[in-house]
């Protein structure tokens, strides 16, 4: 155990996580450059191709040092708000962690929020500053904010190059020094903490824990404590590129266990493994059943393909726990499913999957986030969609989930910035100069007026510079009404919105500006209104199509005629039917693209 | 192979001459303002039809038509080497329909006179429109005066089959100017007339100039409803409606034109001319000096397109919807099958009952009102490769 070190890398997207990881592979011969793939850690295409890693995984690797031999687990991390508990719970399996900064980019705000979280867990934190190769890196400047950050000392600072491999050696030789052996008793019964599993379609679910405590071998017959459900270690082993298998394994030691589990919903994130016999009775601390909290409907845009959708949702369940979903109907996009998800990303992500993994061709609904609706009664609903509100006489109030965001920023946009969160309702809590031109603020802002635009918002108005990071602080009241969308006097449920009564007038207004652009002229004006409850708040009309037809069709024309028209089908045919008009799919996620 | 309403083949030849004195501004067929290599163009053009001389496969050559471009440009003296090459090279039919496209401004009772003694026997005047500011918005080279005169020249030429051209919805024109436009036509008592809507085509000069706000935009209501008096004109006058945008008494109709609606085929000769042989589309280059080096080498044509049966089905319904022949629902039977038959119907019965289409036998026909939607209504009917 003394010759064991748990770590992980804390690292904003593109400050080259994994490009260092790599470089750690090589060094200690745990894969040779020639079978490298770029970034073997990101296995899944989409991760690789954008630069994130999605999922966190594990591996394991081998050094010979100063006449020993070290075991160094790396446990990689998702880099993304979205999964910051899955984040918290490889940190709890780690002892150190390597915070890695881009010279030329500085510290963003989420490698703060993530490096607190190892701080709080005592781990052991190893200031890297890579990409110094580069022209425009400033080692000087950013050095001094990672020393204000974490109050180091100036040559506890490793200067490095993932993509040279200056500076490599360096770095391992910090963990063996500084990163403390794990410990814990292998005596004791067994506390294993999950912290991250995957689906094999021949295995099952491969669960991946860090031993805390005790001692787990093949065959033992385990329990794990939060779903209560007890399995037989069929196979137990350890990570390098391929599943290593082992009889026996002990405190420190990190790895996966095959158990036959079938469902990604029996192994939680979080969740305790330990003996039937002999049980601990105290589970590992900070497990949580993670919640969604952005809700959107997804639905086939060829309604035959309604099963194979649900399909395609139940295999990507399979290593997505987080991924929840229930079967839902509209009016307007007929049969779906209503999806919940960690955040924005996890649901760009779900949708990408779906279409590249699966070949599926979804609309997405406008997303939301859970409300909680209080009824005249006393009772509590959880509202993951408009359409799910009690009726207005029931309704006694509305609480909406808020967050706590952290943005860092050059100081000369945060003017700008401050004026985007006010508009969004938030609340400043904070503000503090990390150095004299960066700056970090704390607001206290509704979820749900993330969903929509902030982000890209965000980045525009810091031309890309603002980092963002939140975390989900509680349920607030909130004065709601539910925004309805008509075309001809027909409400279109999927376009129905819950909004705060003061932004509901410019919302409503801005949607039918969006709409009258998004739907296309057909035989009959369009009205388009947007009302709460019975009262009109907005109107546009698309004019009615007056005249289409081409007046010239000789020779060439026809074939270029029926290529167009024929294009022109094909757009038709994808779109829905509400009434008498024809919407286009774009017109779904009109309210993603107001302004 | 997806031969269509003729009980045997009818083939044509249409020739390209791709010279102009200056553009229209809405044009967008390949034509140069300038008249260099005229007469290298015309040896180019005989070699290419040497090339080609099988596409038609010894069909009966029944119609002939040289558009443009102006080929009203084209020396007399290049037309009868054209006319002498052709009957080579080619089974012409001895009374074939030979159109020529003239411009008012060539025209001249010498120029007539010359061109009565060559094989052309139909001319197509390119009047578009009476009145001066219209001529001068779309930036045609003649004047009112002469669209007058010309009229009245091929006439006195003993030109009996003759045609123009009228364009309607030019933002210049009043309804009532277009009202007296169609007056003058019918006072000269040609017996044929093709009317289109001005389109603002991508990459024209039109759609550049209303871009930049120098000239006044197309309006689509203006349009419609001129389109609307045209057809109302039209048929108190006893003209049949014989496609969207032609009009003919009764054994006047443009036999050439007629094949491309009709699913005929016809060879394509010249720059950016189009072929189609039933099997196969073709086109030649768009370019001057690469097609005069290529013809008779290594070939004019630029592209082929082989249909797909769904595509051979989209273009019968697509041209036949706009003449008076309609869309034969026991001709896409017997051509295309059964299921296609009933797709057809099928996506037809909401423009019925919309009255926008209507049947007779086993035939299609665009109402008035659908005759203002030809394109949406055609690609409803359309069938998807993939279904």
């Amino acid at each position: 155990m003394k010759n064991t070190r748990n770590f992980c890398i804390i690292a904003h997207i593109d400050h080259g996580k994994s490009t260092l990881a790599d470089r750690l592979l090589q060094s200690t011969n745990t894969i040779s450059e020639r079978d490298q793939k770029e970034q073997v850690l990101d296995s899944m295409d989409l991760e690789r191709e954008r630069g994130i890693t999605i999922k966190s995984h594990a591996i394991q690797m081998e050094y010979h040092f100063e006449g020993q031999d070290y075991v160094l687990n790396l446990i990689d991390t998702p880099g993304h708000v979205d999964f910051s508990y899955e984040v918290s719970r490889s940190i709890a399996a780690c002892e150190g962690a390597l915070l890695i900064v881009d010279a030329s980019q500085g510290i963003q705000a989420q490698t703060i929020s993530n490096m607190y979280l190892a701080m709080n867990h005592d781990l052991e934190i190893i200031p890297v500053l890579n990409k110094i190769d580069m022209e425009s890196a400033m080692p000087d400047e950013v050095e001094d904010q990672i020393i204000e950050l974490i109050g180091c000392k100036r040559e506890d600072v490793l200067r490095v190059s993932a993509k040279t491999g200056f500076g490599v050696d360096a770095v391992l030789e910090a963990i063996i020094h500084k990163i403390p052996a794990p410990k814990g008793d292998p005596n004791a019964p067994l506390q294993a903490l999950i912290f991250d599993s995957v689906f094999n379609s021949f295995r099952g679910i491969i669960a991946y824990f860090r031993i805390m405590n005790g001692t787990l071998s093949k065959g033992d017959h385990v329990k794990f404590v939060a779903t209560e459900k007890e399995y037989h270690a069929d196979e137990i082993g350890v990570l390098r590129l391929k599943q290593f298998p082992k009889q026996t394994m002990s405190a420190g030691d990190v790895g996966y266990i095959i158990s036959g589990i079938k469902s990604s919903k029996e192994v939680k994130v979080g969740d305790t493994i330990t003996h039937v016999q002999n049980a601990s009775t105290i589970a590992i601390d900070g497990f949580e059943n993670v919640k969604p909290m952005v809700f959107a409907g997804i639905y086939p845009v060829d309604a035959d393909d309604y099963e194979e959708l649900r399909s395609s949702i139940e295999k990507l369940q399979l290593n997505d726990a987080s991924l929840v979903f229930e079967p839902e109907s509209s009016a307007a996009l007929g049969f779906g499913f209503r999806c919940g998800f960690l955040g924005l990303l996890h649901m760009e992500i779900v949708q990408e999957r779906l279409d590249r993994e699966f070949d599926m061709d979804v609309i997405t609904t406008v997303p939301n986030v859970q409300f909680k609706a209080y009824t005249t009664s006393g009772e509590m609903i959880e509202v993951h969609n408009p359409s799910g509100l009690p009726e207005q006489t029931k309704l006694d109030y509305i609480e909406e989930p808020y967050i706590i965001s952290q943005i860092i920023t050059k100081s000369e946009y945060l003017g700008n910035i401050m004026t985007l969160c006010i508009e969004k309702r938030g609340v400043m809590k904070n503000q503090v100069y990390l150095t004299s031109d960066r700056v970090e603020v704390t607001f206290e802002m509704p979820l749900s007026e993330i969903v929509f635009d902030f982000y890209d918002k965000l980045k525009s108005i810091s031309r890309g510079y603002a980092s963002f990071d939140y975390h989900i602080e509680g349920y607030q009241r909130a004065n709601l009404v539910k925004l309805d969308i008509l075309l001809n006097s027909e409400a279109v449920d999927a376009l129905s919105t819950l909004i705060h009564r003061d932004n509901a007038y410019s919302f409503g207004r801005r949607m039918c500006e969006k709409l009258r652009e998004l739907i296309p002229r057909q035989q009959f004006d369009i009205a388009i209104q947007a009302s709460i409850g019975s009262k009109i708040i907005a109107r546009e009309t698309v004019k009615a199509l007056r005249k289409d037809v081409t007046a010239k069709c000789y020779g060439g024309d026809i074939s270029r005629k029926r290529k167009l028209l024929e294009k022109q089908k094909k757009g038709k045919k994808r779109m829905r039917q509400v009434g008498n008009v024809e919407i286009p799919q774009t017109a779904f996620l009109a309210v993603l693209k107001l302004d | 192979m997806f031969n269509r309403q003729f009980k045997f083949i009818v083939a044509g030849i249409y020739i390209h001459i791709p010279f102009c004195r200056q553009k229209c501004h809405y044009c967008n067929f390949f034509s140069l303002a300038s008249q260099k290599n005229l007469s290298t163009f015309t040896d180019a053009l005989l070699l290419e039809m040497a090339a080609r001389k099988d596409y038609l496969s010894g069909e009966t050559v029944k119609t002939i038509y040289l558009g443009g471009g102006t080929p009203s440009l084209l020396p007399v003296e290049d037309l009868k080497r054209i006319a002498e090459k052709i009957h080579q090279l080619f089974n012409v039919e001895e009374n074939a329909e030979v159109t020529l496209e003239a411009n008012p401004d060539d025209i001249s009772p010498d120029y007539l006179q010359q061109l009565k003694a060559t094989f052309v026997n139909r001319l197509s005047i390119g009047i578009q429109s009476f009145f001066a500011d219209d001529l001068h918005y779309l930036n045609r080279v003649h004047d009112e005066n002469q669209a007058q005169r010309a009229v009245k020249e091929a006439q006195d030429a003993g030109f009996e089959k003759l045609t123009i051209d009228l364009i309607y919805g030019i933002p210049t024109l009043t309804d009532e100017k277009w009202e007296k436009n169609l007056n003058y036509f019918f006072e000269t008592g040609i017996q044929h007339l093709s009317a289109y809507a001005l389109t603002v085509e991508p990459r024209t000069a039109l759609a550049h100039l209303i871009g930049k706000g120098k000239l006044t935009a197309v309006d689509e209501f203006q349009s419609a409803r001129q389109f609307e008096m045209l057809i109302q004109r039209m048929e108190n006058e006893g003209f049949v409606h014989y496609e969207i945008s032609n009009f003919a008494h009764p054994g006047h109709y443009s036999k050439h034109n007629s094949i491309y609606w009709l699913g005929g085929h016809y060879l394509g000769l010249g720059p950016s001319a189009h072929s189609y042989n039933g099997l196969s589309r073709q086109w030649n280059v768009s370019n001057l000096a690469q097609y005069i080096r290529q013809a008779g080498v290594e070939g004019s044509v630029d592209e082929i397109e082989i249909l797909t049966k769904a595509q051979h089905y989209n273009e019968y319904v697509m041209t036949s919807l706009r003449t008076s022949w309609g869309c034969d629902l026991e001709h896409i039977e017997n051509v295309f099958g059964k299921i296609m038959k009933a797709h057809c119907f099928n996506e037809a019965s909401k423009f019925i009952a919309m009255q926008q289409l209507r049947t007779e036998g086993s035939r299609l026909f665009l109402t008035n009102k659908g005759k203002l939607y030809a394109d949406g209504i055609a690609a409803s009917l359309f069938f998807e490769e993939n279904l």
